[in-house]
């Protein structure tokens, strides 16, 4: 008997330490883990079990033929057609893109599919987004230490669970392929605030890691692309796990599983390199701006260690070589590569990508390419700069602004998506000093200006990528631009005058941000209610107001005081640019693109019903 | 005791539980569907009187949009008599922008008094299409019931371009 308690005892303990290790390698910390639970309960209540973007047909459509054995797609099961935006046509059938989401899409697939023979599927779903708030809650307790969050937490998402069962509408149990591929996009989009507080937590106090991820999550588009099945939120993931890495890089490797930082360095190599299992053309972007901030500031380039680097990378490139085999014939020609970024808009066709189905020179072209659009790129800033200033600054009267239909101004711009980024002025002349006061260059850098200079270099690069191209329709929030967003938060946090403001005065941030969500937004709502008539003038109200908040944070921050009440105003501004955002993905998801009885939760659905503003 | 250990298995049991009651291996449980929408086009709606506006225009959208609104006011139709759940819709039509919008109204006896405002939802027009002052314009009330389809009521009307 003491001998059956012992054994017990014992597979108590390893279990106990496998979970340990697992939140470790996965989340960091509880913390982490928060972040994770945290944002899946914040995804799931705008999620709409719709498809919200004609491209997301293509994907639906690939998965579907995946699902039934097929390669190629042959039947439109979701969608008017097959050619629908981002679907290509490929030497032996019609492709969709995107494959690095769409096949572990199978997976998901494969539960939800083992759910609907022994549960009801809406029950089902409403219960797992219940399980992920109950353990959000069981975590804040276990973190606060405090057994009576536990306790009133579970009643109470017992009682979400029951009224929204008691809610619920049956879900159509035969669009699974929908709902598995928007379970995977939330599943990697909930990862980049667990990444950017990974991050952030090293560089800083995790009380300010956890006030800046709340940056990513509230004051950015994030919730509002994550339940959307296209790449924007996992590129999100993608550029802060790449940037996580490097850090990790350059510090002391004290992980669970790794223990060398060349293994980090590898790391952030073989996330580029899965990502371009995802999209190609911004894959090589990373992987040009990684490289060239990497080589040259690593301490150690022996051919060991590159060899290492670089056999991880081909390694995580393994995914693309067999799905362009299998679909093109060829393991270098990915589905669109280099085609259109505007698609729904679609000014460019794809005839860039018949250049590429002759024989390809693999690794020079795709690189010509990319110079290329560079290049134009900073030709465009001196062509066209009202092209940039509409994309980036106040998109407004400008045609560009217009929905593809071209009636509605429903295209903000980079800063009336997120007006937080106006903080970022701070860091210039913050820069500028650095920049003099290191009298000569140093081939070795920190860890922390490593990564500072990724964020920057891709921030840029990808401006430029797209310049050619934008602004396009379809894009609500500059969604080609959205890993800008990611990096933007993390620059963000880098600016001194920030990260003295919200140490300091973090419960101010987060009163200013709470009211301007929970007071603000009814207002709004008032304000849209009694003098928007359409999409277009609501929009531009939520611009006009980003904009608005944006201009007094940029000048406090390029002030840089952060001392007595320059600190309250510079939280006050902070909370303030933090809440509109938020307000703005709500109703987005409450009214603005609510589709009929779409709702995932049913509570949310009654509230959409309900919201009539336009 | 260390309820924890009891509450948070007791939750994840329920949820459980209840997603497998619901689905098809238990009989006898089911989610309710949506209500099914009341079939319009039946009964009969016949119209004493309608008051149209005059003051229909378009004008460019506020807070700097790019688009410009049409905005017709509402409709006052007086009701002879209503049955059941016939639809009302009311149309503007502007040949020169080859334009035409029209909202349906799904009435149901039970609820509408013998008055009715019918409305058009504010659609936006093309500014870059609009280049004179003003439009001719035709705002019609269609009434869609047992009887079928009938135009109940028209009348020309002028469009201000307003700026």
């Amino acid at each position: 008997m003491s001998l059956a308690r012992a054994t017990e005892r014992v597979r108590d303990s390893s279990t106990a330490q496998v979970r340990h290790a697992l939140t470790k390698i996965l989340f960091g910390d509880r913390y982490g883990l928060l972040a994770f639970l945290g944002s899946l309960c914040l995804f799931g209540i705008v999620w709409q079990t719709a498809v919200f973007i004609t491209d997301t047909y293509a994907l639906l459509n690939g998965l579907y033929s995946l699902s039934n054995g097929e390669i190629f797609m042959t039947e439109a099961a979701y969608g008017p057609a097959l050619d629908t935006p981002g679907a290509e046509q490929a030497p032996d059938g019609t492709i969709a893109r995107n494959y690095g989401a769409v096949v572990p899409a199978l997976l998901f697939w494969v539960l939800l599919e083992a759910v609907t023979l022994v549960a009801d599927l809406r029950v089902a779903l409403i219960g797992l987004w219940s399980l992920a708030l109950l353990g959000f809650v069981v975590t804040l307790g276990r973190v606060r230490d405090d057994d009576r969050i536990v306790l009133a937490g579970s009643v109470s998402v017992l009682v979400l669970f029951v009224a929204n069962v008691a809610l619920a509408h049956p879900l159509d149990a035969t669009a699974t392929h929908l709902y598995a591929l928007q379970l995977f996009h939330i599943t990697v989009a909930a990862f980049a605030p667990v990444l950017c507080y990974r991050l952030l937590t090293r560089l800083d106090s995790r009380r300010f890691a956890v006030t800046a991820t709340a940056l990513l999550v509230f004051a950015t588009p994030l919730i509002l692309w994550a339940t959307i099945a296209k790449r924007h939120a996992i590129t999100a993931t993608a550029v802060l796990a790449v940037a996580y890495a490097l850090y990790r890089s350059r510090t002391e490797a004290d992980g669970v599983l790794v223990r060398r930082q060349a293994t980090y360095r590898a790391l952030a190599y073989g996330v580029v390199g899965l990502y371009a299992w995802v999209h190609a053309p911004e894959a090589l972007l990373m992987l040009v701006v990684l490289a060239a901030v990497d080589m040259p500031t690593a301490t150690d380039n022996s051919p060991r260690t590159l060899a290492y680097v670089a056999g991880v990378f081909v390694v995580s490139l393994v995914p693309f070589f067999l799905t362009n085999q299998a679909l093109t014939g060829s393991p270098v020609r990915p589905p669109r590569l280099f085609s259109v970024a505007g698609s729904g808009g679609g000014e460019s066709g794809s005839p860039s990508v018949a250049p590429l189905l002759g024989p390809v020179s693999p690794v020079t072209k795709p690189l010509r390419l990319l110079a290329g659009e560079l290049w134009l790129g900073v030709a465009v800033l001196f062509t066209d700069p009202a092209a940039v200033w509409q994309t980036l600054i106040r998109s407004g009267d400008a045609a560009a602004a217009l929905n593809i239909t071209g009636s509605e101004s429903v295209n903000l711009s980079l800063l009336e998506s997120a007006p937080i980024l106006g903080a970022l002025v701070g860091g210039l002349p913050v820069a500028w000093r650095r920049i003099r006061a290191r009298a000569t260059l140093t081939r070795t850098v920190g860890a922390a200006t490593v990564v500072d200079l990724f964020a920057i270099l891709l921030s840029v690069t990808l401006v430029l990528q797209y310049a050619s191209r934008l602004p396009v329709h379809a894009q609500v929030t500059v969604r080609y631009l959205f890993p800008l967003f990611p990096l933007g938060v993390y620059l963000l946090a880098r600016v001194p005058v920030v990260r003295a403001t919200l140490t300091r005065n973090w419960r101010l941030f987060a009163w200013t941000s709470a009211l301007t969500v929970l007071v603000g937004g009814q207002l709004l709502a008032v304000a849209v209610f009694w003098t928007a008539a359409g999409l277009g003038e609501a929009f531009q109200l939520h611009a006009l107001l980003a904009l608005a908040t944006a201009l007094p944070l940029a000048a406090w921050s390029l002030l840089g005081r952060s001392d007595g009440r320059f600190g309250h105003a510079g939280a006050v501004c902070l909370g303030v640019t933090t809440g509109l955002p938020t307000v703005f993905v709500l109703l987005v998801a409450l009214e603005y693109y609510s589709i009929g009885d779409s709702h995932l939760l049913p509570m949310v659905r009654i509230v959409a019903e309900r919201v009539e503003l336009l | 005791m260390n309820y924890r250990r009891a509450v948070v298995p007791a939750v994840v049991g329920v949820i459980v539980l209840m997603a497998v009651a619901f689905g098809p291996l238990v009989d006898g449980l089911s989610l309710a569907s949506e209500p099914a929408p009341a079939i319009s086009n039946e009964g009969t709606l016949t119209i004493a009187s309608v008051e149209f506006p005059t003051n229909v225009t378009i004008g460019a959208a506020s807070y700097g949009a790019a688009n410009a609104y049409l905005n017709v006011p509402p409709a006052t139709v007086r009701f002879e008599s209503i049955t059941r759940t016939p639809t009302l819709l009311y149309n503007i039509r502007i040949p020169e922008l080859g334009k035409s919008v029209s909202t349906a109204h799904f009435l149901d006896a039970d609820q509408h008094g013998p008055t009715f405002d019918a409305t058009i939802e504010p659609s936006s027009v093309d500014e870059s299409k609009v280049q004179q002052r003003q439009y001719a314009a035709e705002l019609s009330l269609i009434v869609r019931d047992s009887d079928g389809r009938r135009v109940a009521a028209r009348q020309n009307v002028t469009v201000q371009v307003v700026e």
